[in-house]
C-alpha cells in the first residue's frame, strides 16, 4: 500500500473520529447508557409522557447525537497543538499547494517542519534537566581538569 | 508419431477452440439473459409490492439505499482493515530509518497504538450489546466506529514502519501536538530519557575509575 492510498484510507478513518478513540468510545457508552435509563424511567414511571416520547427514539439516535458533543471540545478548546503552529501549518500547506510541488517534495516539508519542532525542543541530552545534576556535573569537570561533559 | 496424428492435431485443435468458444458464448448469453431476468423479477416485485405508489417506492429505495451505503462503508472498511492487516503482518523489521521524525513516530504510535486497539474493541463490544437490544441500525454504526478504529491502528502502525508517517499536513500537526503536548507532561520530548549528568564522558572509563571519580565529587 503506498503512501498515498494508506494517507487517504487513514484521513477516511480519522473523519469518523478514530483519531480521537477514548473520546468516541466514551461517546458510545455513554449513548447507549442514555438509552438504557430512559428505558428504565419509562418502565419505572408509566404515567410520565417524556420518558415514553424520549424512549421511541432508538439508540442509533442517541449515539449520533452524543458523540458529536465530546468532539466539541477539540473545536473549541485549546487541546493538541497551539494556535499559533496550526495557522504555520495551513500557511506552509496554502503555499505547497500553490507552488506546485510534487508530492515527495510536500512529504519532505512536512518532515523538515517536525524535524525543526523536534530540535527546537530537544534539550542537550548529556546534562539532566535538573539544577542538581548540574552542579555535580560542574563539580565532575572541574575534578577531571575540564573534561567536556558531552 | 504418424502423419496421419500430425494432420489430426491441428484439426483437434480447431474444434477445441470451436468448443471453447461455444462455451463462452453460452456463458454470456446465460449469464446476461440471468441478469435481465434477475432486474425483470426485481421490477415487477416492486410494482407489485407497492402498487405503483411512487412515494412508497422512493421511501423504499431510500431505504435500500442507506443499508446499502452501510453495507458497502462496512465492507471497505473491513477491506482496509484486512489489507492494512496483511501487510503489516512481517513488515517490522523494515523500520530502518533512523530520522528525529521517525523516532517521534515510533514513539506516538507506542504511546497511542493501545488505546485505538482498546477503543476499537470496546466500540465493536457495544455493537453486540446493540445487537441483544435488537437494534440493527444502532449495532451497524457501532461496529462501523469500531472496525473504523481498528483500521486506524493498523494503517498508523504501517505509515509508522515504512516511514510515511507525518508526510502530509494534518499528521504533522498531530505529531507536533505530541511533541508540545509529551514535552508539557513530562518536561522532556518524546524520545528523549532523563540521563545522568556524566554517563557521556564516563563511557571510556572502568567502573573503578567511575567510583573513583564519584567519590571525589561526593568528598568535594
Amino acid at each position: 500500500m503506498t503512501d498515498m492510498a494508506s494517507g487517504f484510507l487513514r484521513l477516511m478513518t480519522g473523519m469518523l473520529g478514530a483519531g480521537y478513540p477514548m473520546r468516541l468510545y466514551v461517546g458510545v457508552a455513554i449513548g447507549t447508557l442514555i438509552k438504557m435509563f430512559v428505558g428504565v424511567l419509562a418502565f419505572v414511571y408509566p404515567d410520565q409522557v417524556v420518558w415514553h416520547a424520549l424512549d421511541v427514539f432508538s439508540l442509533t439516535w442517541y449515539l449520533v447525537i452524543v458523540i458529536p458533543l465530546l468532539f466539541a471540545p477539540l473545536a473549541f478548546g485549546h487541546k493538541g497543538a497551539p494556535e499559533s503552529v496550526a495557522h504555520q501549518v495551513k500557511t506552509i500547506e496554502l503555499l505547497i499547494s500553490q507552488a506546485g510541488f510534487t508530492k515527495v517534495q510536500a512529504a519532505l516539508i512536512w518532515k523538515s517542519l517536525i524535524d525543526k519542532y523536534i530540535k527546537a525542543m530537544q534539550p542537550d541530552l548529556s546534562r539532566a534537566p535538573k539544577l542538581a545534576d548540574l552542579y555535580k556535573e560542574t563539580a565532575k569537570e572541574l575534578s577531571d581538569g575540564g573534561g567536556h561533559p558531552s | 508419431m504418424s502423419e496421419h496424428d500430425k494432420d489430426q492435431e491441428p484439426q483437434d485443435k480447431d474444434q477445441e477452440s470451436k468448443a471453447y468458444r461455444f462455451g463462452v458464448y453460452l456463458g454470456r448469453t446465460v449469464g446476461v439473459s440471468s441478469i435481465v431476468g434477475f432486474f425483470f423479477t426485481l421490477v415487477s416485485i416492486i410494482l407489485t409490492r407497492f402498487d405503483f405508489d411512487p412515494i412508497k417506492f422512493l421511501a423504499s429505495l431510500v431505504d435500500a439505499a442507506w443499508k446499502l451505503s452501510l453495507t458497502i462503508g462496512f465492507g471497505a472498511l473491513l477491506g482496509a482493515l484486512i489489507a492494512a492487516f496483511l501487510l503489516v503482518r512481517g513488515r517490522g523489521e523494515e523500520s530502518a530509518s533512523k530520522l528525529p521524525s521517525d523516532i517521534v513516530s515510533e514513539n506516538y504510535f507506542s504511546e497511542n497504538g493501545r488505546l485505538w486497539l482498546m477503543a476499537g474493541g470496546g466500540i465493536c463490544l457495544f455493537g453486540f450489546i446493540a445487537v441483544a437490544m435488537s437494534d440493527l441500525a444502532a449495532s451497524a454504526l457501532c461496529f462501523v466506529l469500531g472496525v473504523a478504529t481498528l483500521s486506524h491502528y493498523l494503517l498508523t502502525k504501517l505509515r509508522v514502519e515504512r516511514g510515511f508517517f507525518g508526510s502530509n499536513a494534518s499528521e504533522a500537526l498531530e505529531l507536533i501536538s505530541f511533541i508540545t503536548d509529551h514535552a508539557n507532561r513530562t518536561g522532556l520530548p518524546p524520545g528523549s530519557r532523563a540521563s545522568r549528568p556524566y554517563d557521556l564522558s564516563d563511557r571510556t572509563k572502568t567502573a573503578t575509575d567511575l567510583e573513583t571519580s564519584r567519590g571525589q565529587v561526593r568528598t568535594r
